[in-house]
C-alpha cells in the first residue's frame, strides 16, 4: 500500500520537476533562475529519498543528502554571491529565441526525449518508465537553456539543470552504481561551479559584462 | 608500480603548495621518474600480460596510452622549466603564481596518467573530469581577457561533454543490468565480454552520447570549438599537455566505449564514427587554409588528427586499428613537439600572426629546424612515425570503406599544403628588422631535441618497446 503510494508521489514528482523546467524557459530574472533552480534541486532529492525507499537502496538516501547539501544550499548561495558581487542580480536577461519560441523547443525537446527514452525501458520497470523520459527531458531542457542564455550565470544555471537531469535518471535506472562514483561526481558538479563561478567574476573584471554571447574575441 | 607512478606527481603538487624553490627542476626529475616507471609496467604488461588488481586494470592498451602521456608530461615539464624562466611577456614567474603553475602542472598530469590506469568506467569519468577541473586554470593561467575567455569556454562546453558522457555511461549500465548475462559493475573487461548480449537499441544511443560526450574532450568535430581557444590561449607547455596528452587520453575513452558498442552494434557503429572522423578532418582542414594565428592553427591540426584516429577506429580492420594507435602515439608527440616550437616563436616575436613571423631559420635556428621538421612530419611527409601510420590507416581503409578513404586522401593534400604554407611563410626569408634580442632557455630546446628523437624514430625503426604493445593493443580492440 505504502509502496503504490511511493510510486504515485514519484509521479507527481516527476511532472512537477518537468513542469519547473519548463517555466525556467520563460524567466527572465537572474535571481529567479538560482531560486528556482535550488528548488529543481530539492525535488530531485526527494525523488530520489523515494526512489531509495521503493527499491530498498539505502545510499540514495545518502545521494538524496548531498543533492541537498550541495545543490539546494551550496552552489544557489555561491551563485548568488557571484551575482551579488557584480551587482547583477535583479538584470534581465538577453534570449536567443523569445519566450514563446523557447517554449516551442522546449516542448519538441519533451516529445523528442519520451519517444527516445520509453524504447529504452525494459518491461516491467516501472520506475523507470515513470521517470527516465523525465530525466531525458530535464537534461535536453538544461542543454537548451544553456545554449539559449546569453549571460554567465544563467549558462551555468542551465548545465546544472542539465546535470540534474542526468543525475535523475542514474537515480532511476542505475541505483546500483559504486558508491565512489556517486561521490566524486557531487564532488565534481561543487568544485565545477565553483570554478565557473570564478571565472564568471575574472571574465566581469576583464570584459565589464557577464554577457557571454558578447564575447567575440575568439573565432575562426 | 601504478601507485608509484601516480604518487609522484601527486607528493610533486603537494610540494609545489609548500614551496617556490626549485620546482621546475624537481618537477621534471618527478615527470622523467614516472616516465621510467611507466616505462617499466609497460614493459611487464607487453611481457606477462594485463595487471588487474584492486582498482586497477591495465592490459596493453591502457599501458601504451599511459606510456604516451608520460612522455610527453615529461618532455612539457622539461619546456616547463624554460617557460618559467621567461613567460609571454619575458619576464620569469615567480613565488605564489610558480607555486600555483606547478600546482596545477602536477595534478593534471596526475589526473591524465589516472585514466589509463583504471578498469571501471565509472571511475574513468570521475578523473577525466579532473583532468578538467585541474587544468581550467592552466588555459587561464595569463591572466589576459582573452585566456579567461578560452578557459570558461573550455569548462563550460567540456561539463556539457562531460553530463552527455555520463548519461551515455548510465544507460550502459542499465542495459548490462537487464542483459541475459546480467552483470552489475562497470569494469571495462567485463562489458566488453558480455558486449555481444546488450540490447542494441540502447547501444545505439549509449554511443551517440559517448561519441559526443568523450568526444568533446578528445576534440572531435561538431564539439570541438573550446580547443582551439583553449590550446591558442594557454601557455605553450600546457598546450603541449592538452593536445598532445588530454585529447589522446580522452580519446582512449571514447575507444573504450566504442569498441563495446562495435561488438554489440556492428557495421551501425562504424558508421557512426565514420561520420564524426571525417567531419573532423573536414572542418579542421577549412580551419587550418584560412589560420592567421599559428598556435591556433596547430589546434586545428589536433582536430584533423583526432578525426583521422577516429576514421582508423571505424575501418575496423586490425591493421587499421593497429594504424589508429600508433598514429595516436605519433600525434601526441609530433604535436607537443611543435608547441614547443610555437612557444620559442611566440617568445622571440611576440606574436601569433602567422604573416608577421619571418625568417626563423636565421633568427632562430634550432627552432627553425626543429618547426621544419616537425611541421612536415605532422603533414605527414616521411621519413616520421605520422607517415607510417596515415600510411597505414588509409590502406586498411581501401579494403574497407575505399569512398572515405579516397576523401580522407584528398583533405589530407588540403591540410598539406595549408600546414606547409605557412610554415615556408614563418621558417624561411630575412628576418624582419624589429626582432626583439630573447635567447632561448636550453631547458626548451632539451625538449624540443628529445621529442625531436620520437617524431623521426618510429618512422625509421621498430622501436623495442612500442610495437609488442601496439600489436597486443590491436588485438585487445580487434578480438571479434
Amino acid at each position: 500500500m505504502l509502496y503504490a503510494t511511493a510510486l504515485k508521489l514519484l509521479g507527481v514528482l516527476g511532472a512537477l520537476l518537468l513542469l519547473e523546467t519548463l517555466f525556467m524557459l520563460a524567466v527572465r530574472q537572474m535571481r529567479g533562475i538560482i531560486r528556482l533552480y535550488a528548488i529543481h534541486s530539492l525535488l530531485l532529492a526527494i525523488s530520489a529519498a523515494v526512489v531509495g525507499y521503493v527499491t530498498g537502496m539505502y545510499h540514495l538516501y545518502l545521494v538524496a543528502g548531498l543533492t541537498l547539501l550541495f545543490k539546494v544550499l551550496a552552489i544557489p548561495y555561491s551563485l548568488e554571491r557571484v551575482i551579488h558581487d557584480t551587482i547583477l542580480e535583479k538584470r534581465e536577461i538577453h534570449f536567443v529565441f523569445g519566450v514563446p519560441g523557447s517554449l516551442l523547443i522546449g516542448g519538441l525537446l519533451c516529445l523528442l526525449a519520451y519517444f527516445t527514452s520509453i524504447r529504452l525501458v525494459y518491461p516491467g520497470d516501472t520506475l523507470a518508465r515513470l521517470l527516465l523520459s523525465v530525466g531525458a527531458a530535464v537534461a535536453l531542457l538544461g542543454l537548451f537553456i544553456m545554449v539559449g542564455r546569453q549571460e554567465a550565470v544563467p549558462q551555468i544555471s542551465g548545465l546544472l539543470i542539465m546535470e540534474n537531469g542526468v543525475i535523475l535518471i542514474a537515480v532511476v535506472t542505475a541505483f546500483g552504481l559504486p558508491l565512489i562514483a556517486e561521490f566524486g561526481l557531487f564532488l565534481d558538479v561543487l568544485v565545477g561551479a565553483l570554478l565557473l563561478g570564478v571565472l564568471v567574476m575574472r571574465l566581469q573584471r576583464h570584459n565589464e559584462t557577464t554577457a557571454v554571447g558578447m564575447l567575440r574575441r575568439l573565432k575562426g | 608500480m601504478a601507485e608509484l607512478i601516480l604518487l609522484m606527481p601527486l607528493a610533486a603538487s603537494g610540494i609545489s603548495i609548500c614551496t617556490d624553490k626549485f620546482l621546475a627542476g624537481l618537477t621534471a626529475l618527478v615527470q622523467a621518474l614516472t616516465l621510467a616507471f611507466s616505462l617499466v609496467l609497460a614493459w611487464r604488461v607487453a611481457q606477462y600480460g594485463p595487471l588487474n588488481y584492486g582498482w586497477f586494470y591495465i592490459d596493453a592498451v591502457g599501458a601504451l596510452f599511459l606510456l604516451t602521456v608520460a612522455v610527453v608530461s615529461c618532455t612539457a615539464a622539461i619546456y616547463s622549466a624554460g617557460y618559467v624562466r621567461s613567460a609571454h611577456d619575458g619576464a620569469p614567474i615567480t613565488g605564489a603564481s610558480l607555486r600555483r603553475y606547478y600546482v596545477q602542472f602536477n595534478l593534471f598530469t596526475f589526473a591524465m596518467l589516472l585514466i589509463p590506469l583504471l578498469g571501471n568506467l565509472g571511475l574513468v569519468w570521475i578523473a577525466l573530469e579532473l583532468t578538467t577541473l585541474t587544468s581550467v586554470f592552466l588555459v587561464g593561467f595569463e591572466y589576459t581577457g582573452r585566456a579567461t575567455e578560452a578557459a570558461w569556454k573550455y569548462l563550460i562546453i567540456s561539463f556539457v561533454g562531460a553530463m552527455l558522457g555520463l548519461w551515455g555511461l548510465v544507460l550502459l549500465y542499465y542495459c548490462t543490468v537487464h542483459a541475459p548475462a546480467a552483470y552489475q559493475g562497470l569494469e571495462w573487461a567485463h562489458l566488453y565480454r558480455l558486449a555481444g548480449s546488450l540490447n542494441p537499441q540502447t547501444m545505439k544511443i549509449v554511443l551517440l552520447l559517448c561519441l559526443i560526450g568523450y568526444g568533446t574532450r578528445a576534440g572531435l568535430a561538431p564539439m570541438h570549438t573550446w580547443l582551439p581557444d583553449a590550446h591558442g590561449e594557454a601557455p605553450s607547455p600546457v598546450s603541449a599537455l592538452l593536445s598532445g596528452a588530454k585529447t589522446t587520453v580522452s580519446f582512449y575513452v571514447v575507444l573504450r566505449f566504442y569498441f563495446i558498442a562495435v561488438r554489440s552494434l556492428g557495421a551501425t557503429a562504424q558508421h557512426l564514427m565514420l561520420f564524426f572522423g571525417l567531419l573532423s578532418v573536414l572542418i579542421a582542414a577549412a580551419f587550418i587554409l584560412q589560420q592567421q594565428d599559428y598556435k591556433r592553427m596547430l589546434a586545428y591540426s589536433t582536430v584533423e588528427h583526432m578525426g583521422i584516429a577516429g576514421l582508423g577506429a571505424a575501418f575496423g580492420t586490425p591493421l587499421a586499428i593497429y594504424g589508429m594507435l600508433f598514429h595516436l602515439f605519433n600525434h601526441a608527440v609530433t604535436k607537443s613537439n611543435l608547441f614547443y616550437a610555437a612557444g620559442n616563436v611566440l617568445l622571440k616575436y611576440r606574436t601569433r600572426e602567422i604573416l608577421r613571423v619571418k625568417g626563423l631559420l636565421k633568427s632562430l635556428p634550432l627552432t627553425g629546424v626543429v618547426f621544419l621538421v616537425a611541421v612536415l612530419a605532422i603533414a605527414g611527409l616521411p621519413p616520421s612515425g605520422i607517415f607510417v601510420s596515415e600510411l597505414t590507416v588509409l590502406t586498411a581503409g581501401f579494403r574497407t570503406y575505399p569512398g572515405a578513404a579516397v576523401a580522407l586522401l584528398a583533405l589530407l593534400a588540403v591540410v598539406f599544403f595549408g600546414l606547409v604554407r605557412s610554415m615556408y611563410q614563418m621558417v624561411f626569408g630575412p628576418p624582419g628588422g624589429d626582432v626583439p634580442e630573447m635567447g632561448i632557455s636550453n631547458w626548451n630546446n632539451l625538449a624540443m631535441a628529445l621529442s625531436l628523437l620520437l617524431i623521426i624514430l618510429p618512422g625509421l625503426i621498430a622501436l623495442p618497446l612500442l610495437h609488442p604493445l601496439l600489436n597486443a593493443a590491436a588485438a585487445v580492440f580487434a578480438g571479434r
